[in-house]
């Protein structure tokens, strides 16, 4: 059985959180150092133009990461609780950004960037509040309607049935807003940004960072602290025992799909905001992106995908920096390939017993 | 492809849009030996060279009224050059066939003709992340960037990006963009409206000729929608195989066979000269035309009705070097 992580068993949950936070920051700024020398290395900048840039890259890098990590999150909460691996995901994120481009591009009309930061909050807030009970719904309806009358059939059923449902899922996308990109309002202005260290860092990246940050914590904080958190851990241990001790299973199953919804409609808002498009197999590639993240951190795993999603970013972002943009993917998966031949379970997962 | 060589009453096609369909296209509608006329396929290796012989295997079908990459690419390396004045350039490519194809001619004329370029990069239309590259390609200081590539695998999106990291330069692509005003849907200046001041694409035909005034208002008044890209050359295509009709006529073909053999015979006779509303034009033995006439336009923002436009600049001609 696959565990979803569980930091309150944990000795002292402050000083691993602390411990945690100490290795991300070490790691940021290692890969931007080596970011800097690569570039004047092999890139051919020269000393002093490298380190901006590489700072700027970082930055690049933890925005694409977040946006990855919100994803993936979705697939190994899932994972963690029923064993599934939820293919629709990628597209549930996908649905999130269009609804996120429909509720801003209705409101405000256009494209043009909102200056008026009030509104710009309001706006935010506003499709925040918007897309993320109405993806998360569907999530759980789509459990609700397909996966659950699957639950105890042979594992590759529900496996195909997503696939199916993804399938279902990106048509009705196609059907409603076409074959082409789809535009999405870049409501923060481009000219907004923080000059640090020679970089321009803008507000969009650390507004990017900032949320999925808040609701990683929230997610953590509110599966290690409170009585449903609770429930799931138990029910991803072990869901007879836990039904026999009170838990309601189906109930706490829909509760796992309505926060990995409602986790990627806040990915696809994000998404919408940063690259100004959407268009209607989004899902496909950054639903495999984010899957691998699940894969590489250790599926079933919260933290572990949190770490899997900025892991691909950061690859991606290094490949972008160094004009190997064509390698990217490959890279992406031969890290991916080499993690499970050496580290089946990723960087912390622990075994389970069948994959499906 | 299969079912129109099986149906006898088929005696040409126009068409293909697309290079990469054509590719899969000749090699059938060859071995049935049918007349196929593309008013836009641009690809070099689809007429020239053992990539086009491979496709082949009985005597030339296919013919295009468009020039091919090998002059396209290079007439924007000279635009920016001779008339931008720019003297490097960032290239991006979308790794596919015409994409590639156009950005490597172009990046040949753009050294030979002296400018710099300083970094050629690849990013398939799966990409996520534009603005990594975007950031990296602005860290060079290119004075202009080419995208080698289509709209719909990345145009909108790289020229966004660029914005977005501030990289404020002229954004230069070949026919890909070239897909009609902010008014069209799904279209370059459509997605990239807001950043596309700097844009400029090119067409490889005329991006004018005699009487297209009145070729633009019949067609809006047909079809409802402005004549873009390559509406004209689809007109000439039409031409051509009516053309070749009239003539395969005369020899009283016997059979239905026999009919479609004469159309593609006339149609592709390099001795004749046809009169089209592009012009006066041959082709050469590998479906090539002899108009090797290539248009650059630039982004009119004011243009159908404030949605912006594509604006004929110029013509490069490279049968007058």
């Amino acid at each position: 059985m696959t565990a979803i992580a569980s930091p309150a068993a944990q000795p002292n949950p402050l000083s691993r959180g602390i411990r945690m936070t100490v290795i991300a920051v070490v790691a940021v700024v290692a890969y931007m150092l080596i970011l800097w020398v690569l570039l004047f290395g092999l890139g051919g900048r020269t000393v002093a133009n490298a380190f901006p840039e590489a700072l700027q890259q970082t930055v690049n890098a933890l925005s694409i990461g977040a946006i990855y990590a919100l994803i993936a999150l979705g697939y190994t909460m899932v994972y963690g609780i029923i064993e599934l691996i939820n293919f629709a995901h990628g597209d549930i994120f996908m649905l999130g950004a269009f609804l996120a481009t429909v509720f801003i591009a209705g409101i405000t009309g256009n494209n043009d960037a909102v200056t008026n930061i009030p509104l710009l909050i309001v706006l935010l807030l506003g499709a925040l509040v918007f897309t993320m009970p109405i993806i998360g719904l569907l999530n759980v309806g789509i459990e609700r309607a397909v996966y659950r009358p699957l639950r105890h059939a042979p594992r590759l059923a529900p496996l195909i049935t997503a696939v199916g449902v993804s399938f279902i899922l990106q048509n009705v996308a196609l059907t409603i807003a076409g074959s082409g990109d789809r535009k999405s309002p870049q409501i923060f202005p481009l000219d907004w940004t923080i000059p640090i260290g020679g970089a321009q860092v803008s507000i969009l990246s650390i507004f990017i960072f900032v949320l999925a940050m808040l609701l990683m914590l929230a997610l953590q904080a509110f599966v290690s602290r409170t009585r449903l958190g609770r429930a799931m851990r138990a029910t991803a241990q072990d869901q007879e025992a836990s039904a026999l001790m009170g838990v309601d299973a189906n109930q706490t199953i829909s509760l796992t799909f309505l926060i990995g919804g409602v986790l990627a409609a806040a990915a696809g808002l994000v998404w919408g905001l940063r690259f100004g498009f959407v268009r209607f197999d989004l899902g496909f590639n950054s639903g495999l992106k984010a899957f691998t993240a699940a894969v590489l951190g250790g599926i079933g795993n919260i933290t572990g995908a949190v770490i899997g999603g900025f892991i691909i970013g950061f690859i991606e972002n290094g490949a972008a920096s160094l004009g190997y943009s064509r390698w990217s993917e490959f890279l992406v998966f031969v890290i991916l390939t080499l993690v499970l031949l050496f580290k089946p379970t990723g960087i912390l997962g622990q075994l389970t017993g069948d994959r499906a | 492809m299969t079912k129109i060589v099986g149906d006898p009453n088929y005696i040409a096609v126009v068409g293909p849009v697309n290079s990469g369909v054509a590719k899969a296209q000749i090699p059938i509608s060859n071995a049935a030996g049918l007349l196929q006329c593309s008013p836009s396929n641009t690809n070099t290796a689809l007429t020239v060279g053992d990539a086009a012989k491979a496709l082949r295997t009985k005597p030339n079908n296919y013919i295009r009224v468009v020039t091919n990459d090998a002059i396209q690419g290079p007439a924007a390396a000279a635009y920016i050059i001779t008339v931008l004045k720019k003297t490097s350039v960032y290239i991006i490519d979308d790794t596919e066939t015409f994409g590639k194809g156009i950005a490597d001619s172009f990046e040949a004329e753009f050294k030979k003709r002296g400018g710099t370029v300083v970094k050629h990069d690849a990013a398939p239309k799966t990409t996520q992340d534009y603005v990594s590259i975007m950031t990296a390609a602005k860290a060079l200081n290119p004075q202009s960037i080419y995208f080698g590539g289509v709209t719909a695998s990345g145009g909108a999106r790289i020229a966004l990006a660029a914005a977005q990291v501030g990289l404020d330069v002229p954004f230069v692509g070949p026919d890909g963009i070239n897909d009609g005003s902010g008014d069209t849907k799904d279209s370059f200046l459509n997605l990239a409206n807001k950043v596309a001041k700097n844009a400029y694409s090119t067409l490889a035909g005329p991006g004018t000729f005699e009487g297209k005034d009145k070729f633009d208002a019949d067609y809006k008044k047909e079809y409802g929608i402005d004549a873009t890209g390559y509406a004209g050359q689809g007109y000439a295509c039409t031409q051509v195989v009516l053309d070749a009709l009239a003539r395969a006529a005369k020899t009283n073909p016997k059979d239905s066979a026999a009919l479609r053999e004469a159309v593609r015979v006339a149609g592709t006779d390099t001795t004749y000269e046809y009169t089209l509303d592009v012009g006066k034009v041959k082709f050469d033995a590998n479906g090539d035309t002899s108009q090797l006439i290539v248009s650059i336009y630039s982004f009119d923002p004011a243009a159908a009705k404030g949605k912006g436009d594509w604006k004929y600049e110029t013509q490069v001609d490279a049968a007058q070097k």
